[in-house]
């Protein structure tokens, strides 16, 4: 059957063509899908403020990633995500280039993080890797994802999590990627009744970041907290969008995105909570907040609150500033200098977000790297 | 130590300091008074190099240096420490934290090695101790959820670690019960030195009965307008400041 695709997206699927080793079990359904589908542009209002025009410029050649994972697994050749609506997600599904399924069992409860490092190492790498986790009921686990990506690529991710019945997970996103790296993460969380995710964003560097997360509430006294943070300097855009769907009653979500712009960068927070008719007693926090420290520096943040049902408490914020003179001043006025006051600002500002990490290893890796890059000032005594 | 001549000062339109001088010796503690509004405050601010304020005339010379040349972080490491009437409170940045920095950054100043981890917690600890400072309050982010006898007593404690050669201490007494006023007294008398210098900003008598001072000015309308011994404190608690203004107009 001869497809009619829109011209903007089929260099992209010629590009995926050599690439058949892994496949999704909707293969099929998946490019049907794609023919209803163009390239994302600022005309759509996912990516109104995103521009990605340098991304469909690229001369990207599909491969591997490097995957490095502790303790080790063994990549999969099938996969099973969740249909995507977006060009990028499906774009992945198409041709994931590894793959990798992780099912903790029912009570099983592991204290060890699981940690995948996901590398990319070359100019025009383009990589799309996929991951599944599963839950079993009242399993509880760590997991890090950790991605790097090295010069001139793209990466493309998918994660899929399942979470059964009073399962707990502690997900941590770390995104250390070259000043010329692109890389867009697309997470879909559901939650069964009584689980509680916890997943926070550590975006350290990248040329241009999108991430995507939606987390579903599908069971009663389910918890989801989504937090995350970005420090883009020089040209980088980092771009979070976010969905929390309250569907049944009684959950909780809190959400807490902070970003520090410096140079020319820009950042891009939209954060939807959609709280359904039948989610009665939700409680549901949202905050978004951004430090300009250059005049240079664009943000545009979208909080998006669509509430159906009516006994329910929540509230969302956004605010972008600069910072508080008074502590600035009192600072220099005890011999810090106008940039070591700052950056003691700046680490405060940013741990909060760190610390909400229940990964003390990962929150130990993060706050060094930070600090090693003169980003922030590692905690001392 | 300092010497200040004829400085004026605005905010805005405003011209708050009109001339002032003042000329403060080694050892000396030098008690400031005067009704609200007369520019004590302003004094303080404008000496610790807060940016609001411009200073349309005069000069300030610190140690033979020019003090409102210098940025206010250089004006503390070369010694000058104001002790604020309201400190700050930084959400997420501990006092230890901060305090490392700042004394580190002082000590560098002045070429004196970088202190130990131990060390420095042993200085944190005798000073601490100075102001009767709970140890866990040091631990805590800079003055979140301090009593404003806590800030105050926070205030003297920094000024202890950082051993400044002039120490300005911008109505310290204000909102302090007597007991946090004495421990609080306590602490700066213990950092009395023939090197070191203190200017005591204050509405009231009371703080001087701790802190004993060489000499007491009267500020007024942004000038100094009587300046005597540590009687003129008592007289001006008995006959408030009527008669000065009387005097002056």
């Amino acid at each position: 059957m001869e497809r009619v695709l829109n011209h903007s997206i089929q260099k992209w699927l010629d590009a995926t063509l050599a690439f058949d080793t892994i496949r999704h079990q909707n293969h099929d359904a998946v490019l049907a899908s794609m023919e209803s589908l163009e390239f994302p542009h600022s005309k759509m209002e996912d990516w109104k403020y995103t521009r990605t025009q340098k991304l469909n410029q690229g001369q990207w050649v599909l491969q591997r990633s490097e995957v490095i994972s502790d303790p080790e697994f063994q990549a999969v050749s099938s996969v099973q995500t969740q249909m995507r609506s977006g060009f990028f997600g499906c774009l992945n599904q198409v041709a994931p280039t590894e793959a990798f399924s992780l099912d903790i069992a029912p009570n099983e409860s592991f204290d060890e993080p699981f940690h995948f490092v996901i590398k990319s190492n070359e100019d025009w790498a383009w990589t799309q890797p996929s991951f599944e986790l599963t839950l079993g009921e009242h399993a509880c686990a760590k997991v890090v994802l950790h991605f790097i990506g090295k010069h001139n690529g793209f990466c493309n991710a998918l994660l899929d999590v399942t979470m059964m019945e009073g399962s707990h997970l502690d997900l941590d996103i770390i995104q250390d990627n070259d000043d010329s790296f692109f890389q867009i993460l697309d997470i879909r969380v559901d939650e069964a009744s009584k689980s509680h995710c916890n997943v926070l964003t550590h975006t350290l560097n990248g040329g241009w970041t999108r991430n995507n997360l939606w987390m579903s509430l599908n069971g009663e006294h389910a918890h989801a907290a989504l937090s995350g943070f970005y420090l883009p300097q020089d040209g980088q855009l980092v771009d979070n969008h976010t969905v929390v769907d309250h569907r049944v009653p009684n959950c909780t979500s809190n959400e807490l995105y902070k970003g520090v712009l410096y140079d020319k960068s820009k950042g891009v927070f939209n954060g939807k909570v959609f709280v359904r008719k039948d989610a009665q007693k939700t409680e549901a926090y949202q905050s978004n907040k951004n430090i300009m420290m250059s005049d240079d520096a664009t943000m545009d943040s979208k909080p998006e609150l669509e509430i159906y049902a009516d006994d329910v408490r929540c509230s969302h914020g956004s605010t972008t500033g600069q910072f508080d003179e008074e502590a600035l001043f009192y600072l220099r006025a005890r011999g810090l200098s106008a940039l070591g006051a700052k950056q003691l600002l700046v680490s405060a500002y940013v741990n909060e977000v760190i610390n909400r990490s229940n990964n003390a290893e990962v929150v130990t890796f993060v706050k060094q790297e930070l600090s090693a890059r003169g980003r922030i000032i590692a905690d001392e005594v | 130590m300092i010497e200040i001549k004829d400085l004026k000062a605005s905010i805005g339109e405003k011209e708050i300091l009109k001339g002032l001088n003042l000329v403060v010796k080694p050892g000396e503690i030098h008690a400031i008074m005067g009704p609200n509004g007369s520019g004590k405050s302003t004094l303080a601010s404008v000496l610790a190099g807060r940016e609001d304020y411009e200073v349309t005339g005069g000069e300030v010379v610190f140690n033979g240096k020019n003090l409102l040349e210098m940025a206010p972080e250089e004006r503390a490491r070369e010694g000058l420490f104001l002790a604020f009437q309201y400190p700050v409170e930084i959400p997420g940045v501990s006092n230890m934290n901060f305090l490392k920095a700042a004394v580190g950054e002082v000590r560098k100043h002045r070429g004196e090695e970088a202190l130990s981890a131990k060390d420095f917690l042993a200085l944190v600890k005798e000073k601490s101790a100075l102001v009767e400072l709970d140890g866990q309050l040091a631990h805590r982010a800079v003055n979140e959820g301090f009593s404003g006898g806590e800030k105050k007593r926070n205030e003297v404690f920094q000024m202890a670690m950082l051993e400044p050669k002039l120490a300005i201490l911008d109505e310290t007494d204000s909102g302090l019960d007597i007991d946090a006023l004495r421990i609080v007294a306590q602490g700066v008398n213990a950092m009395r030195s023939p090197e070191r210098s203190f200017i005591v900003i204050t509405h009231y008598q009371r703080l001087l009965d701790y802190i004993v001072p060489d000499v007491v000015h009267v500020l007024y309308k942004g000038r100094i307008v009587k300046t005597g011994t540590k009687e003129l404190a008592l007289e001006l608690e008995e006959k408030g400041y009527d008669w000065i203004k009387e005097t002056v107009a």
